[in-house]
C-alpha cells in the first residue's frame, strides 16, 4: 500500500520561477489497485510519478510504501519497490548494453551487486525463457545492443523488466504515447497483461480520457497539484468521457486534452 | 627501423596500453573525461620509486603506487559527485593538486632508480629474452594479466551496474545503482591503473619526473580512439584489445616521424609529423568501407 | 571523381607509411656504406637556447679535430620535444643503430640514454647536467660535464654591483631537478652572508611574468639559475625587472643578451666543446682519468645598456674580465 500525506514540491523555491508543482497532494493506493492518473499540462502528473519513484524529493509531506517511510530516500534506495516504464523508450534502458544484458541489470534490481558473474548460464537461460513468451522473436536477439530495436519492442522489454524483482508498485509514465498507434494497442495490452498476471499495483499517466476510463481499476484527476476528482468501482464503470470531459470543463481549459477526445 | 627501436615502441606501447584501458573505463564505459591522469601517472611513477628507494620490495611499491592512483580517482569522483563539481574541473583540480603532492612524495622533481631493484630483475628475470628484449615478455604478461581483471571485472554484476550507470544514469538509479558510488568505484579503478603504468614506466626508463605526466590524457585518447577506428569493439574484449592496438600503434606512428629525418625533415618536426600521420590512420575505417563497397 | 582521388590519396601514403616503417634501413647503412664510419648519436630534450648553444660547441669542438659529419663520421641528433615518453624511444632507436658514442644534452636525456648504453656497451657522454652524482649517471662508461656553479661566488659578484645587498628574489621551476639544487644550495650560502633569499616559483613559462612580478618591490636583486622555464621566459623577466629598476642577475651568456644586467657563469659553447672533447677522446680509445668534469672557467658578462639604463658603473674590480654585451635584438 502507498500512502502519500500532504505532499508539496515547489521547484526553484525563492526565486522568480517558483512553481508549485504539487500543492498538498494526498492520495492512498490499495495494493492491487490499478490506477489511471489525467490532468492536463503542468497539473502535476509527471512530478507524482517522479516523487513516488524519488527522483523528486518532496519538500514537505510524507510518502509511505507499507510501513516505509521512503519521503527522503533516493531512487536508487527505493529501487527494490518501485519499477518505472518511461515515456520515452530510450530512457528506460540503457542503449550501450544488449538485451540480455539490461535484463541482466533488471533481474538484480534492489540487491546489492557483487563480483558474481552478471550473465551465467543460467541466467542467460531464463533471460531466453522470458523473452519468447512475449513472443516477440527477441529471445534470438538476447546480445543486440538495445539501441537496435524498436520502440515498441524496447517498451515491451521495459515492461517484462519491471517485473524481474519483487516490486510494490509500477509507475508507467505515458509510456505508449511514443509509439505508433498498432505498436502503442500492443503494448498496452501487454501492460494490462502482465500487471494481471503478476497482480501488481499500478499507477499509469495517460493523456487519452478513454483510455484512463477503459483501462485499470480507478481513476484520478489532477489539477494545479492536487487531487480533485477520484472515482473507482461501478461508479467509474458506468462514467462516460463526456462525464469526464465537463468535469474537466468545469476546471480545465486544455485544447490539446479536449480535442483528443471523441 | 632496427630491432631495439621496434622493441622499444612495443615496450612503450605496452605500458601506455595500460593507460587506455584506464582512459577507457573512465570516458567510455562511465562517460567521465577524466583529467586526472596527467597527474596520476607521474604519482604511480613517485610513489614507487620513493618506496623502492626506501627499501620496499619492488612489488609492494607497485602495488601501493596503484593505491595511490586509486586515492586520486577517489578524489576526482568525489569532487564530482558530492559537490556536484563539473567533471572536467574536478579532474583537473587533482590533477593541479598532484603535482605539488608529486614533489612532495619524492622531494625533488627527478628520482633516479637505476641500479635499483625493480620487478623486472627481481621478479621477471626468468622471462628475458636475451638479445631481444629484457622487458617486452614481462610487460606482455603483466598487460594480459592486467586487461583479464578488467574484463571480468567488467562482467560481473558490479561492474554492469558500473556501464549501466555510465549508459543511462537515470534507468540505472531506477534499477537500484547508486550512480555515484558507481563513480566513485569506476574512477578509482581507472587511475590504479594509470599509476600502475606510470610504476612500470618508472622501472623500465630508471627514473620518475614530476614533469611525465604532460599530455597523458591526449595520448591515452588517441590511443583508444586509434583502436577504435582500427578494431571493431562490440564486445568489452574487442575494445580492451582495441586499447592495446590503438597505444602500441601510436608507439610505431612515432617511431616512424622520428626516422622522417632523411625527408629534409628536422627533428622539430616531429609533432607535426606525428599528427600528419595520425590523421592517415583514421582514414582507415572509412577505406574499408570504400573497398567493401567496391567488391 | 574528387572521392576516387582522396581514397587512392590516404592509400598511397598509408602504403607509404608502412613501407617505410617496415623497411627503412637508411638510418642504419648510412654508416656502413662507407667502410666504418664512427657513429655518435645525440639526444636532447628540447629545443632551449642553453641546450643548442652546447649541442653547437660539441660539434665544433668534433670538427676541429677533424671530424667531419659526413665525411669522417656521421653524426645523428633528435629532440624530444619536451616529452619523456619520446625521449624513451629515441635512446632505443639510436641504441639499435649501435653508435660509438652516445650523447645525452639535458639530465632527462641523459637518464634515458643510460640503461640502453650499458646494456649494450655504448660509452655515453652527458652535457648540460648540473648533478649527475644525483641523477645516478655515474658509472665505468658514462662520462660528462656538470654544470654546477659554486654559489659562494655568485652572491660575491652580485654584491660588486649591489655592495649592501639584503634580499634576493630567485625565479625558478621546481620542477626542474637542476635548479632545486641550485637553490638548496643558495639557500646555504644565503645564510651564512646575513642575506634573505625569497623564492618566486613558475611551473611553466607562462607563469613566469607573473612570478617576477609578485616580488619586484620586495627584493633588492632577481637572480635567475640555469632554469629551463625562466630562461626560456627571460624577455618577461627583463620587462619586470627594468620597470622596477631591479638588477637581474643570471647565470648565462644567452639571458644577459636577452637584457639581463649580469651573469657570472660558463659560456654554453664552452662546456659542448668540453663535451665533444670528450667524446673525440673516447673515439679515440684515449683514456679518461675524470669522469665528470666540473671545473671550467667563468666567465663575467654585463650588458651595458642595461647597465646605463640602471643608472649604475661597472665595478672596479670587474674590469679586467668583464665581457661587454649589447642588448641582442
Amino acid at each position: 500500500m502507498i500512502t502519500l500525506t500532504d505532499i508539496h514540491v515547489v521547484f526553484s523555491p525563492g526565486t522568480i520561477r517558483e512553481r508549485k508543482a504539487l500543492n498538498g497532494l494526498s492520495l492512498v493506493i490499495e495494493e492491487g489497485e490499478f490506477l489511471t492518473v489525467i490532468g492536463s499540462n503542468g497539473a502535476g502528473k509527471s512530478t507524482l510519478l517522479n516523487t513516488i519513484a524519488g527522483e523528486i524529493l518532496p519538500t514537505s509531506g510524507t510518502i509511505m510504501i507499507d510501513d516505509d517511510d521512503v519521503s527522503q530516500k533516493e531512487s536508487f534506495a527505493r529501487a527494490n519497490s518501485v519499477a518505472r516504464v518511461f515515456q520515452d523508450p530510450l530512457a528506460g534502458t540503457c542503449g550501450d548494453l544488449t538485451v540480455a544484458e539490461n535484463m541482466a541489470l533488471a533481474t538484480a534490481r534492489g540487491q546489492s551487486r557483487g563480483f558474481k558473474k552478471a550473465l551465467s548460464k543460467a541466467r542467460r537461460e531464463s533471460i531466453r525463457a522470458m523473452l519468447s513468451a512475449l513472443k516477440l522473436g527477441l529471445e534470438l536477439r538476447l546480445d543486440t545492443p538495445m539501441a537496435a530495436l524498436s520502440g515498441g519492442q524496447r517498451q515491451a522489454i521495459s515492461l517484462l523488466m519491471a517485473t524481474l524483482s519483487p516490486l510494490k508498485i509500477l509507475l508507467l509514465d505515458e509510456h505508449t504515447s511514443a509509439l505508433d498507434p498498432k505498436t502503442a494497442a500492443f503494448v498496452m495490452e501487454l501492460s494490462q497483461q502482465i500487471i494481471r498476471e503478476h497482480k501488481l499495483t499500478a499507477l499509469m499517466v495517460t493523456h487519452s480520457l478513454q483510455q484512463a476510463l477503459d483501462v485499470g481499476t480507478r481513476t484520478v484527476m489532477l489539477h494545479e497539484g492536487r487531487v480533485i476528482f477520484d472515482i473507482r468501482g461501478e461508479e467509474r464503470a458506468a462514467l462516460t468521457v463526456k462525464d469526464l470531459l465537463s468535469q474537466f470543463g468545469k476546471n480545465v481549459d486544455d485544447d490539446r486534452l479536449l480535442l483528443q477526445q471523441g | 627501423m632496427n630491432v631495439i627501436q621496434f622493441t622499444g615502441a612495443l615496450e612503450l606501447g605496452l605500458i601506455y596500453s595500460i593507460v587506455a584501458m584506464g582512459i577507457y573505463l573512465s570516458f567510455r564505459t562511465l562517460q567521465f573525461p577524466d583529467l586526472t591522469v596527467d597527474g596520476s601517472f607521474p604519482l604511480g611513477a613517485a610513489i614507487c620509486a620513493s618506496c623502492i628507494l626506501y627499501g620496499m620490495h619492488p612489488l609492494t611499491a607497485t602495488l601501493v603506487a596503484m593505491l595511490g592512483g586509486a586515492l586520486s580517482g577517489f578524489i576526482t569522483a568525489l569532487m564530482a559527485t558530492r559537490l556536484k563539481m563539473l567533471n572536467l574541473l574536478a579532474g583537473i583540480l587533482t590533477m593541479i593538486a598532484l603535482y605539488s603532492i608529486n614533489l612532495r612524495i619524492m622531494g625533488r622533481p627527478n628520482m633516479a632508480l637505476s641500479g635499483e631493484k625493480t620487478i623486472f630483475n627481481e621478479f621477471f628475470s626468468c622471462f628475458a629474452i636475451p638479445s631481444v628484449s629484457t622487458l617486452l615478455l614481462p610487460l606482455l604478461i603483466i598487460v594480459t594479466i592486467v586487461g583479464l581483471i578488467a574484463l571480468l571485472f567488467l562482467r560481473t554484476e558490479l561492474g554492469l551496474g558500473l556501464r549501466a550507470a555510465g549508459s543511462n544514469a537515470k534507468m540505472a538509479r531506477a534499477k537500484g545503482i547508486n550512480d555515484q558510488r558507481m563513480i566513485q568505484l569506476g574512477l578509482s579503478v581507472s587511475n590504479a591503473y594509470v599509476a600502475l603504468a606510470g610504476a612500470l614506466f618508472a622501472q623500465t626508463q630508471g627514473f620518475a619526473d614530476v614533469s611525465m605526466g604532460t599530455g597523458t590524457i591526449v595520448y591515452a585518447l588517441a590511443a583508444v580512439i586509434l583502436g577504435e577506428a582500427l578494431l571493431p569493439t562490440r564486445t568489452i574484449k574487442q575494445a580492451l584489445l582495441a586499447c592495446v592496438l590503438g597505444a602500441i600503434l601510436y608507439r610505431f606512428v612515432i617511431s616512424i616521424a622520428l626516422n622522417s629525418n632523411e625527408f629534409g625533415l628536422q627533428a622539430s618536426d616531429l609533432n607535426l609529423v606525428t599528427a600528419v600521420i595520425m590523421v592517415l590512420a583514421m582514414q582507415v575505417p572509412a577505406l574499408k568501407r570504400h573497398f567493401k563497397v567496391m567488391n | 571523381m574528387k572521392k576516387n582521388l582522396k581514397i587512392i590519396l590516404i592509400s598511397v601514403s598509408l602504403a607509404a607509411c608502412i613501407s617505410f616503417f617496415l623497411f627503412n634501413k637508411t638510418s642504419d647503412t648510412a654508416a656502413s656504406s662507407q667502410p666504418h664510419l664512427p657513429l655518435i648519436s645525440l639526444s636532447q630534450i628540447i629545443g632551449h637556447r642553453s641546450l643548442d648553444e652546447e649541442r653547437r660547441g660539441l660539434l665544433d669542438a668534433l670538427k676541429s679535430a677533424g671530424y667531419i659529419d659526413g665525411k669522417t663520421i656521421k653524426i645523428t641528433y633528435q629532440n624530444a620535444q619536451g616529452n619523456l615518453a619520446t625521449a624513451a624511444q629515441i635512446a632505443k632507436m639510436q641504441a639499435g643503430q649501435s653508435p660509438d658514442v652516445m650523447v645525452g644534452i639535458s639530465t632527462p636525456s641523459a637518464q634515458t640514454l643510460l640503461s640502453v648504453a650499458t646494456s649494450h656497451a655504448i660509452p655515453l657522454v652527458f652535457t648540460a647536467v648540473t648533478n649527475p652524482v644525483d641523477a645516478k649517471l655515474v658509472n665505468d662508461n658514462v662520462f660528462g660535464v656538470s654544470d654546477a656553479l659554486p654559489l659562494a661566488s655568485q652572491i660575491a659578484h652580485m654584491r660588486e654591483f649591489i655592495p649592501n645587498l639584503k634580499t634576493i628574489c630567485v625565479i625558478y621551476n621546481a620542477g626542474e631537478l637542476n635548479s632545486t639544487h641550485v637553490v638548496r644550495a643558495l639557500n646555504i650560502a644565503c645564510e651564512k652572508e646575513n642575506i634573505v633569499l625569497i623564492p618566486a616559483i613558475a611551473a611553466k613559462t607562462s607563469d613566469v611574468a607573473a612570478a617576477a612580478q609578485s616580488l619586484a618591490g620586495r627584493v633588492d636583486a632577481i637572480y635567475v639559475p640555469n632554469d629551463n622555464t625562466a630562461v626560456s621566459a627571460m624577455a618577461s623577466i627583463v620587462q619586470v625587472a627594468s620597470s622596477a629598476k631591479l638588477p637581474l642577475f643570471a647565470s648565462d651568456m644567452g639571458s644577459v643578451e636577452n637584457g639581463a644586467l649580469a651573469a657570472r657563469g660558463y659560456d654554453r659553447f664552452q662546456l659542448g666543446q668540453k663535451a665533444g672533447a670528450l667524446v673525440v677522446r673516447i673515439l679515440r680509445h684515449e683514456k679518461i682519468e675524470k669522469n665528470i668534469d666540473n671545473s671550467h672557467d667563468l666567465h663575467v658578462y654585463v650588458n651595458e645598456k642595461t647597465l646605463k639604463m640602471l643608472g649604475m658603473d661597472l665595478p672596479k674590480s670587474l674590469n679586467k674580465d668583464v665581457i661587454l654585451i649589447g642588448t641582442r635584438k
